[in-house]
């Protein structure tokens, strides 16, 4: 254990700088960049008074970088160690209330989407290892590669007309999967953690949690199809190493179903890796939540971003951005300690 | 053994590149192959494909199929100009920080991973956001994303050549660093850098295919997939799936051509054991 | 009772790669007197263990039964289909394998291994009646109860061997394949494994097929040998007879080649040459470029169905041969 414990250290002590140079980069391309944020906040309407008040307020008239401590970059980080992400400049509220009404529906869309990565991609390389060297197999191939060529909102809005649109066609009006949102407007959820199927369970409220599984089911699948890609390739790799393994073959000599031996026997053994492959992928997944979430009306961080942007609400791109970058460090990290718990040779 | 072609993997990189020549070929040939201006309203909206439009109009008139042909040209450009930008940029960083090494390259090292960890289509729409629209700012902004994957890769090959024997002969009788790195190291590189290149342009075809579709980054009277999408997502309930179906799925092709010659080629030349 | 429990006849088994086809058995012909231990000998890559794998169909793609007949209680096995054979495996012909730490799951417990065998053979056998089952075997080999909640890992090899045997009994199957079942062990708990398998062949009135290269443990255990070379079978008969008397000119180098602590020997005899390609094997008999004794006939044709003095020898040396 102590091993583990000097791995633990070891780690946190190189994410701390690596989540520095991320703030200081996030900060570098917010104030360095050509274009002046105050003239592009306040529009052709600023009077140069404004525009010199609004300096002053933001604090953007100091000095960008010198050797004393009254500069932006002090101040920035200074604001930020106070947990202080700055006020959005359109609706007023400071950034991190905002964050903190958004990130739930990020939460459970990528928890969702995930799921479904996983599931698809472990069961389709399962099924592609057993099935090695047929159609089938160079079918679910092509798909792991293929799908992550696919752009992510186009299989959103392609879903979208197939399961939205379409289906209501055929089922005449009677029967379709939500397009958009993450509840119908008929109903008000009640919150308790922000993930309204979670909430709906622990308040009993059956329509909450079907009504948001409905919304769930086509954004999710978006954002779990295009990522199971990666899953269906590691999974086949492991599979077929598996497959070769002793102990297969001695569960084969026993007269244990085929069936069993592949997916229970073969597959437990070969799916531990997917599963930090999953921490991995989590800056993918963030990117792609951007976009799905855009696609599908989603509210959700990605969506308040892109909002932010249009309305070039800077302090609510930058927090915004500060924020998910603490996020995939923070995850990144929890999944090297995880691994280095399972398989003690990495801690070497 | 010499000589067994893999053929799954020639198989795909000829597909691939096949599919992307008839691309280029519509790109460069669009103003004479498309019947129609991309940016004018040629006929009644929301026409389904038929004779007159093969892939029908969009919400405003405008032909679709030659909006495809032209935007083939908007996404190639910035996509590989960005591909370029991050190559030339990353590659020499690369070879000089892995070959001096010392505390800059660790720090550079550092620097890169943490770009590199960051999800790059978030980093880009922020670059773009402050950048501006533009076709040289959208690139440089999908550039930035991918230096760290150009810097890795050299600096990596570099760090695991710099031992050997022949560079430190080299270096024995006076050869120049550039010359050690350029005519040593380098060609060592080269092999990989192919790979990486085609599937950093196929990343960067969906970089600019996303950034267009959150309305960032383009002028609006540039033809292009992606803006085509995000106009088009708005009457996906009147079932006017044309609109949206044939950019999607050019965007598609292209980011899948250069996947399908990345991969092929990075089995060729990085065969993994055979399969049995 | 039948005489024979197994009879292999001109059994061939043939591997496709890129660079040929190898013939990995070929036209093998054995039979398993019943309740009798069989040795099967040979040096690595000989098609031993390809042979005990066909017995079950267990051999997979790229290679394949290319002919003969596996004839076990007068059914022959290679018709059979697969969900049929899969009912013989573990329940009327078992197998055990040589490395016990790789063949049994590492994510699974030891009584799980057990349960499930059980299930896939035998329908609404409940737990407990199983589990009294499984404990009292495991302690007839020697193993404390309590171990069955463990997993593979934290046991012995020898006792993991053992467990190994334990999952081939466990359905009361007629015939046991032992592939090298002593290979992963020392030469004490070899001993001891040699004496239980003894003692259990009796108990569980058994037939078993040991494939082995260790002449040793044939020596021991064995009713009757079977010598082979290249694919094929090249001497059979009564182990007492064929250690005594080795016929074939391969069985005498191999005897041969055996340290004997007897003699003072100053250097160990080795064989000339070395095992044949069996993509492309030599013409006629097999054994031919490494034998003292090689005669005309022997490039020209295939020695089979040659015996002498109630011994089945495949040389020209005794006889014509049928071929």
């Amino acid at each position: 254990m102590r091993s583990l414990l000097a791995y633990i250290i070891t780690r946190l002590l190189l994410t701390i700088p690596m989540i520095l140079i991320l703030l200081t980069v996030v900060f570098l391309i917010v104030r360095v960049m050509p274009g002046d944020p105050v003239i592009a906040m306040l529009g052709p309407k600023g009077t140069p008074e404004m525009i010199e008040q609004m300096r002053h307020d933001l604090g953007l008239d100091k000095p960008i970088i010198s050797f004393g401590l009254d500069n932006q970059y002090v101040d920035y980080l200074s604001d930020l160690l106070h947990g202080d992400l700055g006020v959005s400049t359109y609706y007023k509220v400071p950034v991190w209330e905002k964050i903190r009404l958004y990130f739930p529906a990020t939460l459970e869309l990528t928890i969702f989407g995930l799921m479904i990565a996983f599931f698809v991609g472990i069961f389709s390389g399962a099924f592609a290892a057993e099935k090695r060297k047929t159609v089938a197999d160079y079918s679910i191939r092509l798909y792991g590669i293929a799908i992550y060529s696919i752009p992510i909102f186009w299989l959103g809005l392609m879903l979208q007309i197939i399961f939205g649109v379409w289906l209501e066609d055929i089922t005449g009006g009677r029967f379709a999967f939500p397009i958009a949102g993450r509840i119908s407007a008929r109903i008000s959820p009640e919150v308790i953690t922000g993930l309204f199927v979670l909430d709906g369970i622990i308040t009993g409220s059956w329509k909450q949690v079907t009504n948001s599984l409905f919304h769930l089911v086509l954004p999710a699948m978006t954002l779990g199809l295009v990522l199971s890609g990666i899953f269906v390739r590691l999974t086949r790799a492991n599979m077929l190493d598996v497959l070769k393994s002793d102990y297969i073959l001695s569960a084969d000599a026993r007269g244990i179903k085929r069936r069993k031996v592949v997916y229970r026997h073969a597959l437990k053994n070969a799916f531990v890796p997917v599963l930090t492959m999953m921490g991995l992928q989590f800056a993918y997944l963030m990117a792609g939540a951007v976009l799905t979430e855009t696609t599908f009306s989603w509210p959700g961080m990605g969506s308040y971003l892109v909002e932010a942007v249009h309305y070039r609400d800077f302090p609510a791109i930058q927090g915004t951005i500060i924020f998910i970058a603490l996020l995939v460090a923070s995850i990144s990290l929890v999944v090297d300690i995880v691994y280095a718990f399972i398989d003690p040779r990495v801690r070497y | 053994m010499m000589g067994k072609k893999h053929r799954a993997e020639w198989y795909i990189v000829v597909v691939g590149g096949v599919i992307l020549t008839v691309i280029i070929f519509m790109s460069v040939f669009a103003p004479f192959l498309a019947p129609y201006d991309p940016l004018a309203s040629v006929g009644d909206p929301f026409s389904p494909p038929c004779r007159d439009y093969i892939m029908g109009t969009n919400n405003l008139g405008f032909d679709v199929y030659s909006r495809i042909l032209h935007g083939s040209r908007t996404i190639l450009l910035i996509s590989i100009t960005a591909a370029l930008f991050s190559a030339t940029v990353g590659i020499p960083i690369g070879l000089m920080s892995g070959y001096y090494g010392g505390k800059l390259d660790r720090i550079l090292a550092l620097v890169m991973d943490s770009i590199y960890s960051f999800p790059g289509l978030i980093l880009a729409i922020v670059m773009a956001a402050m950048l501006g629209p533009g076709v040289i700012n959208i690139s440089l902004a999908i550039a930035v994303i991918y230096v760290p994957t150009y810097f890795r890769m050299v600096r990596g090959q570099v760090l695991s050549v710099k031992e050997e024997l022949y560079v430190e002969a080299a270096r024995s009788i006076g050869a120049r660093a550039v010359t050690v790195m350029v005519r040593y190291i380098f060609p060592n590189v080269i092999a990989s850098l192919a790979v990486v290149f085609s599937l950093n342009v196929a990343d960067a075809i969906l970089t600019e295919a996303g950034l267009s579709y959150l309305g960032l980054g383009l002028p609006p009277d540039l033809p292009d997939w992606g803006i085509d999408l995000a106009k088009g997502k708005v009457f996906v309930p009147l079932g006017t799936w044309w609109i949206v179906t044939f950019p999607g799925l050019m965007i598609t092709l292209v980011a899948l051509s250069f996947t399908m010659i990345g991969e092929g080629l990075n089995e060729i030349l990085n065969p993994r054991l055979k399969e049995h | 009772m039948n005489e024979q429990i197994l009879s292999l006849q001109e059994l061939s088994i043939h591997y496709s790669t890129f660079d040929g086809t190898v013939k990995a058995v070929d036209r093998a012909s054995l039979d398993l007197p019943t309740g009798q231990v069989v040795g099967l000998v040979g040096e690595s890559g000989c098609g031993k263990s390809t042979l005990g794998l066909s017995i079950l169909r267990l051999v997979r793609p790229p290679g394949g039964i290319a002919g003969g007949r596996i004839v076990f209680e007068n059914d022959d096995l290679v018709t059979k289909e697969e969900n049929e054979m899969r009912a013989i495996r573990g329940s009327r012909i078992a197998m055990v394998f040589q490395d016990p730490m790789t063949s049994l799951n590492p994510l699974i417990r030891i009584d799980r291994h057990f349960l499930e065998t059980i299930a896939s053979h035998e329908n609404g056998v409940s737990k407990s009646h199983a589990m009294e089952r499984i404990e009292t075997l495991v302690e007839r080999l020697g193993i404390s109860r309590s171990r069955l909640h463990e997993y593979p890992h934290q046991l012995s090899g020898g006792m993991r061997q053992r467990i190994m045997i334990g999952l081939g009994l466990i359905l009361n199957p007629r015939l046991i394949i032992a592939d090298e079942p002593t290979n992963s062990l020392d030469v004490i708990v070899e001993a001891h494994f040699l004496d239980l398998l003894n003692d259990l062949k009796e108990e569980f009135n058994l037939t078993i097929l040991l494939i082995t290269h260790n002449m040793g443990i044939v020596a021991e255990l064995a009713d009757r040998v079977a010598v082979m070379y290249a694919g094929t079978i090249v001497e059979e008969g009564d182990v007492y007879d064929l250690f005594k008397n080795p016929m074939h000119p391969y069985t005498r180098g191999l005897l041969a080649s055996i340290p004997n602590i007897k003699i003072d020997q100053t250097s160990l005899y080795i064989m000339s040459g070395s095992p044949p390609n069996l993509i492309d094997p030599p013409t006629g008999c097999s054994f031919h470029p490494r034998c003292a004794q090689a005669m005309d006939i022997c490039r020209q044709k295939e020695p089979r169905g040659i015996t002498s003095d109630g011994r089945r020898v495949e040389c020209f040396l005794y006889g014509e041969g049928t071929t």
